[in-house]
């Protein structure tokens, strides 16, 4: 009967197409933009208004009398165990920023360059000439392998304004294992003052470090030999305290 | 808690000595003190008011025995010894006395019977540590953990540290008979002629300045063992002093507003007198207080009077922005005038009244009932008006207030049908809901500041007004045309005639209709206030279901009679249960989080709410009881 | 055609405005226990929902289309008397137009939050529920990504993402779930799984009264990448996940609350907030913050408590806010889409009008028949 026809091909339609099923994907550009200092999880979460998110509203608030951290009283009680709130932390975890417990690395600060905490993915960042903050050095570590040394160089590439699919000299740095270093320079072109970036990579287990120097060219060749004295003082520290 | 021993001392030092007789001030006197403006709550309001709230949290009444709530308070401000012996302390729950090592029962002078429930300071002080100790205990646990005794024994704790911190407010303007000051050369820097032997510490405070050369001179010398008498004895009285103000630092009458058409920032006396701005203004505010308190103590009514005023004006002039500064004359006037207690009175009479009419079938009685009526209604609706005025809000912001417009709304609709049909039946149904509700509110109004201020997302905004405006009105339709439902089974089951019966099935059918379009528009209006304020139009949440399951159960009762599943007695029956549905949706709603460990009032509104809807069950039953072996034959509902 | 008149049969009516009562009794009592998102995913947003775990009974989805097609129906049948009874059309109207509008907001609004401390910006807002599985090939502020929704992932669902090698397949899916480490499992792992957290196993957890509360988690095998088989992801990781694939790219993968891009740039300047003197009742709290709509057109807008703020169909509201230990306030506000906002409104103002109506003329008609009589 051509009824059982249709609901037998519309069931296994239905199967076929629930295993292995192609996701829809979408497309969407996000901004975020970060205060200045780093902030802490917020641990009291306080007052919130809509009723699905706080106790059935009701239309009376009656205030307790008196409670007993009343703060005009003498003979105050102590804080009594709280209960949580709301949860308002909903929606800040896994975010891109928050930094990761990186700490057992240690390096020696050249002369004379500011160093700043990390922000996310950013271990510290250092300032050669700290009034001028357009040459900039960053340390971030990513885990596993952090793609092959190609695909990093193409990337750092694009970022000062070359082509990404350009060639460019990588040299091993002595006495370091899985340690590439590069420099790429651009040149002027109209008005832009040349922007050169060179940039150290050490693979260790399990993460991979990577150590920028980006900015403009009178900078970075003045401070290069700083900036390798630093990469090679990257160390893990003596796990013995 | 070190601190408390060290006040019950002070507080033994300033207060003990005078048993006298005490005289009483006169009316007038009173209303000059009652209205004096205090921040309390997060509002100002009059002295009155707070004091009424005081008493209701230590004794849980409104009054001690047959003296004004405002003249206890005072009394306890003024002269706190002479209320030691009152027995205002509430305690629910004996075990607690036990546990304190007291007495369960207190021996009453003047009366036969000893108290069992209500206690004065002097029987619990004995047992005043082990009471905080089980209080401090208490508070360790989690919340819900905390049994009846630990949460008693929390509430009282709070309740003795208030009353003792009350009592300290004005110290500083008691004498202090524990000091002397023999020292000539003491004497003479602080200008103490031969009469002075007892202080206080205001007198001190404004002469101490005189002690400043002495002090410089002592501080030259190095090695203090070497300082004179006089230098030694300066020292000692400074720093008493200084100990005494710091004990005395922050306690819970916020009397004098701190700055000057400022932020709602008041202090209490004894902080204003250690203005570190140095503001006089403010300082002789405080001594002014302070002279207040030394005239109630010394029966000086006139000073009192004087006093009292002055210091109104000045906290009046200080906050003229904010608008309750310069009400609470009126609010004190306003507690006195107790319109609904008033009201409740007439309802009653006019109740009697309208039944004898109805009993008897005559018109003279029933034009007799108009007569409380018109007064009841005049009180009733005069105590809302003022309410409105006070707060400066729509009568409904609160459970109390939600109850007292209710009532206020049934009566109106009964006097609708009355003005039909003239017989009485409106009178009667009105009156006695009125009554019932304006009962029930005060249950409510028992759980603190009925005018306190809303949070934040229930203020200032038209939607909310009028949501709720419409919805309580709708809850007074559909619960006046359950009154008249049962009302209706009552006739049946008497065997009334068709006519009579219909004489109260049309006004039931009327008012369910109104009721319905009310409910409907007030559940719609909650939904588009929850859209302006956080997004949503409706989130099935209990407050918003609990209005639409009143609209949804008055459409079951008329689609079902339009279908014929239900005829007269059905529909009767339906009211009632819409009845029902109105308390699920103003009570059951709030009672919903209540569990196990629930407290003091709560606990017997959950009572009180099962209870009612267990009388109206039966009440239902019997009702159909009757009417089916009356008939003897299958009877439609 | 006469089978049809079942729909119109006010007996309906009566059935399904009863039933209407007695799930909205029972799921507000179910709220207490489970929760609101609960009790309104079972009682209310179903079609069937299993009556003490096994027995099927009507939803309220079903319900209210019932009534939907119900109040459409007697329209056409009951009403030729309907001019009559100006009032009762009203009242059907405005209730069918409710249903609607009800039924619209439902399948096409959005609900999301943005959370922001003092200097913070953000351009999207936060699903409350939602999650999503974020693809991208760089990590800077300003990022496109490709995202799939986690509601959409199945086991055995295929995941593949543009300019990739990577080819993901869902091994394992949970909703409410808890990463395990290395030394908190007891049996042996084949292949142990990428995560950035190190997590190498999910252990399911209870559902929850608080949606807003649950972790989900995802273990994907992938295909494409250097040295990694299988990878497991989870909100907890702090840290996006990297994959290198055979071709030297890398991306970064990472399950995160579905974001929802907003017609605008947000950033917080100032949360300020007032209490009742001597309390802590609230009285006001508000925000100031500055709305971006492109790179020229900027303005500053103050939302606070009750006063919210509107463009294009979105409608931010002041919903609550927070403090760190630091004392950095963070204000929350509650985001929402609909277009269908407006439905509501008309909708009580015909249905109250026509109850009115109806009911005035009930009373007129009564006493009437009432003067006649005498």
């Amino acid at each position: 009967m051509p009824v059982k026809l249709l609901t037998i091909s519309f069931f296994s339609i239905l199967l076929f197409s629930a295993c292995g099923r192609k996701v829809e994907v979408r497309d969407y550009v996000e901004v975020v933009q970060r205060p200045e200092q780093p902030q802490t999880a917020p641990q009291i979460a306080s007052a919130s208004t809509d009723p699905m998110r706080a106790a059935p509203l009701t239309v009376e608030a009656i205030p307790e009398n008196l409670p007993a951290d009343h703060p005009t009283l003498q003979g105050r009680l102590p804080p009594s165990a709280g209960g949580a709130g709301p949860n308002v932390m909903a929606g800040r975890e896994s975010e891109v920023a928050p930094a990761p417990e990186v700490t057992d690395l240690s390096w020696d600060l050249p002369p004379g360059w500011k160093e700043n905490p990390g922000n996310g993915m950013r271990i510290a960042e250092f300032y050669p000439e700290p009034d001028k903050p357009e040459g900039l050095v960053t340390l971030i570590a990513l885990s596993g392998g952090a793609g092959s040394l190609q695909a990093n160089v193409a990337r750092w590439r694009g970022q000062i304004g070359l082509d990404p699919k350009g060639t460019s000299d990588i040299q091993h740095l002595d006495g370091k294992e899985h340690f590439e270093f590069l420099t790429l320079v651009k040149e002027s072109q109209s008005m832009e003052k040349p922007q050169s970036l060179i940039a150290a990579i050490y693979q260790q287990s399990g993460r991979t470090l990577f150590l920028k120097f980006m900015g403009p060219t009178e900078i970075v060749a003045s401070h290069k030999i700083d900036f390798l004295q630093l990469a090679s003082s990257l160390d893990q520290k003596e796990t013995s305290e | 808690m070190k601190l408390l021993p060290l006040l019950f001392l002070i507080g033994l030092l300033s207060g003990c000595g005078s048993e006298s007789e005490l005289d009483l001030p006169s009316k007038a006197v009173l209303d000059d003190v009652a209205q004096i403006p205090l921040l309390y709550n997060g509002r100002v309001m009059p002295l009155d008011s707070f004091s009424r709230l005081h008493m209701l949290q230590f004794s849980g009444r409104k009054s001690f025995n047959d003296e004004p709530a405002v003249q206890w308070i005072s009394r306890l401000l003024f002269e706190p010894d002479t209320t030691e012996n009152d027995a205002v302390f509430l305690i629910n729950h004996p075990e607690l006395l036990d546990a304190m090592g007291v007495e369960r029962t207190e021996e009453i002078p003047g009366e036969k019977k000893p108290s069992t429930r209500r206690f004065s300071f002097t029987h619990l002080s004995p047992g005043i540590l082990k009471l905080e100790q089980i209080a401090q205990q208490a508070q360790q646990i989690e919340e819900e953990n905390r049994g009846l005794v630990e949460l008693e024994a929390l509430r009282v704790y709070v309740n003795v540290l208030t009353y003792r911190a009350l009592g300290q407010v004005f110290a500083y303007a008691r004498e202090l008979p524990g000091l002397v000051l023999d020292n000539p050369e003491i004497r003479e820097a602080l200008q103490l002629s031969d009469e002075d032997q007892v202080y206080t510490y205001l007198d001190l405070r404004i002469r101490v300045g005189g002690l400043g050369p002495i002090m410089q001179k002592a501080q030259e010398e190095p090695d203090p063992t070497k300082w004179t008498d006089a230098q030694r004895d300066a020292f000692t009285l400074a720093k008493m002093m200084f100990t005494f103000s710091k004990n005395l630092s922050e306690l819970p009458l916020s009397l004098l507003p701190e700055a000057p058409h400022g932020d709602s920032i008041w202090i209490a006396p004894m902080d204003g007198l250690q203005s570190p701005d140095g503001d006089q203004q403010l300082i002789m505010a405080a001594e002014r207080a302070g002279k207040l308190a030394q005239a109630w103590k010394a029966n000086d009514w006139e000073a009192v009077s004087e006093n009292a005023e002055m210091i109104t004006l000045f906290s009046r002039a200080r906050m003229d922005h904010v608008r309750e500064t310069a009400l609470t004359g009126k609010e004190a006037r306003f507690n006195r005038a107790n319109y609904f207690g008033k009201a409740k009175v007439y309802y009653i009479l006019t109740f009697f009244l309208s039944f004898a009419a109805l009993l008897s079938g005559g018109n003279k009685l029933r034009i007799a009932a108009w007569f409380p009526l018109a007064f009841a209604l005049l009180f009733h609706t005069t105590g809302i008006a003022w309410r409105v005025f006070l707060t400066a809000r729509p009568p409904v912001t609160n459970l109390y207030g939600t109850f007292l417009f209710v009532g206020l709304i049934c009566l109106l609709l009964s006097l609708l049908v009355e003005a039909f049909q003239k017989n009485g039946l409106g009178l009667f149904a009105g009156s006695f809901v009125a009554l019932t509700f304006l009962f029930v509110a005060d249950r409510f109004g028992a759980e603190g500041d009925t005018m306190h201020k809303v949070v934040a997302v229930l203020a200032s905004n038209f939607w909310l007004s009028t949501h709720v405006l419409a919805v309580t009105t709708g809850y007074a339709g559909v619960w006046i045309a359950g009154v008249f439902g049962h009302i209706w089974l009552i006739m049946k089951v008497l065997g009334k005639n068709k006519n009579v019966l219909d004489q109260v099935r049309l006004p039931m059918e009327g008012l369910l209709g109104f009721g319905l379009t009310f409910a409907f528009l007030g559940t719609m209006l909650g939904g588009v206030w929850a859209d302006q304020s956080w997004g949503r139009f409706w989130g099935w949440d209990p407050k918003e279901n609990g209005a639409l399951l009143i609209v949804l159960w008055t459409s079951v009762i008329y689609h079902a009679r339009i279908a014929g599943i239900i005829h007269e007695i059905g529909l009767a029956v339906g009211t009632i249960l819409g009845c029902i549905m109105v308390m699920v949706a103003w009570l059951g709603v709030n009672l919903l989080g209540v569990g196990l460990h629930s407290y003091g009032f709560t606990n017997a509104m959950a009572t009180g709410f099962w209870g009612y809807i267990i009388f109206e069950l039966i009440f239902i039953g019997v009702a159909l009881a009757f009417i089916y072996t009356k008939k003897r034959k299958p009877v439609a509902l | 055609m006469k089978k049809f008149m079942v729909f119109a049969s006010i007996r309906l009516t009566v059935f399904c405005l009863f039933w209407l009562t007695v799930l909205t009794f029972w799921g507000t009592v179910y709220q207490v226990e489970h929760g609101i998102y609960e009790a309104q995913d079972k009682f209310f947003d179903s079609f069937v929902l299993l009556g003490f775990g096994f027995l099927p009974l009507p939803g309220g989805m079903l319900v209210m289309t019932l009534l939907f097609v119900n109040l459409l129906f007697s329209f056409f049948v009951h009403y030729q008397a309907g001019w009559r009874m100006p009032g009762l059309m009203l009242i059907h109207i405005g209730l069918m137009m409710m249903l609607l509008g009800g039924f619209f907001t439902k399948v096409t609004g959005i609900e999301a939050t943005v959370s922001l401390f003092e200097g913070e910006g953000r351009n999207a807002a936060l699903s409350r529920t939602e999650w999503e599985i974020s693809f991208a090939d760089e990590l800077h502020s300003v990022q496109a990504y490709q995202a799939v929704d986690f509601s959409d992932l199945r086991k055995r669902s295929k995941v593949e993402f543009r300019d990739s090698e990577l080819k993901f397949k869902v091994l394992e899916v949970v909703q409410n779930g808890k990463g395990l480490r290395v030394n908190e499992v007891e049996k042996e792992l084949d292949v142990i799984p990428k995560s950035s957290a190190d997590f190498v196993a999910i252990e399911k957890l209870p559902k929850s009264k608080t949606p807003e509360d649950h972790m989900p988690a995802v273990r994907l095998a992938v295909e494409g990448a250097t040295g990694v088989e299988e990878i497991l992801l989870t909100p907890r990781d702090q840290r996006p996940l990297g994959i290198e694939s055979e071709d030297g790219t890398v991306r970064f993968i990472m399950l995160r609350r579905k974001r929802y891009e907003l017609p605008l740039f947000m950033e917080l300047n100032d949360f300020s907030r007032t209490y009742y003197p001597g309390t802590e009742t609230p009285e006001d709290y508000r925000s100031l913050i500055t709305v971006h709509l492109s790179e020229d057109l900027q303005r500053d807008v103050i939302i606070k408590m009750n006063e919210p703020f509107r463009l294009n169909g979105w409608t931010f509201y002041q919903q609550s806010f927070a403090v760190t230990d630091n004392n950095s306030e963070m204000s929350v506000f509650a985001v929402t889409r609909n277009f269908g906002r407006l439905v509501p409104y008309w909708a009580t103002g015909i249905t109250s009008l026509g109850l009115a109506m109806h009911f005035l003329q009930m009373q007129w008609m009564q006493l009437a028949r009432r003067r006649k009589k005498s």
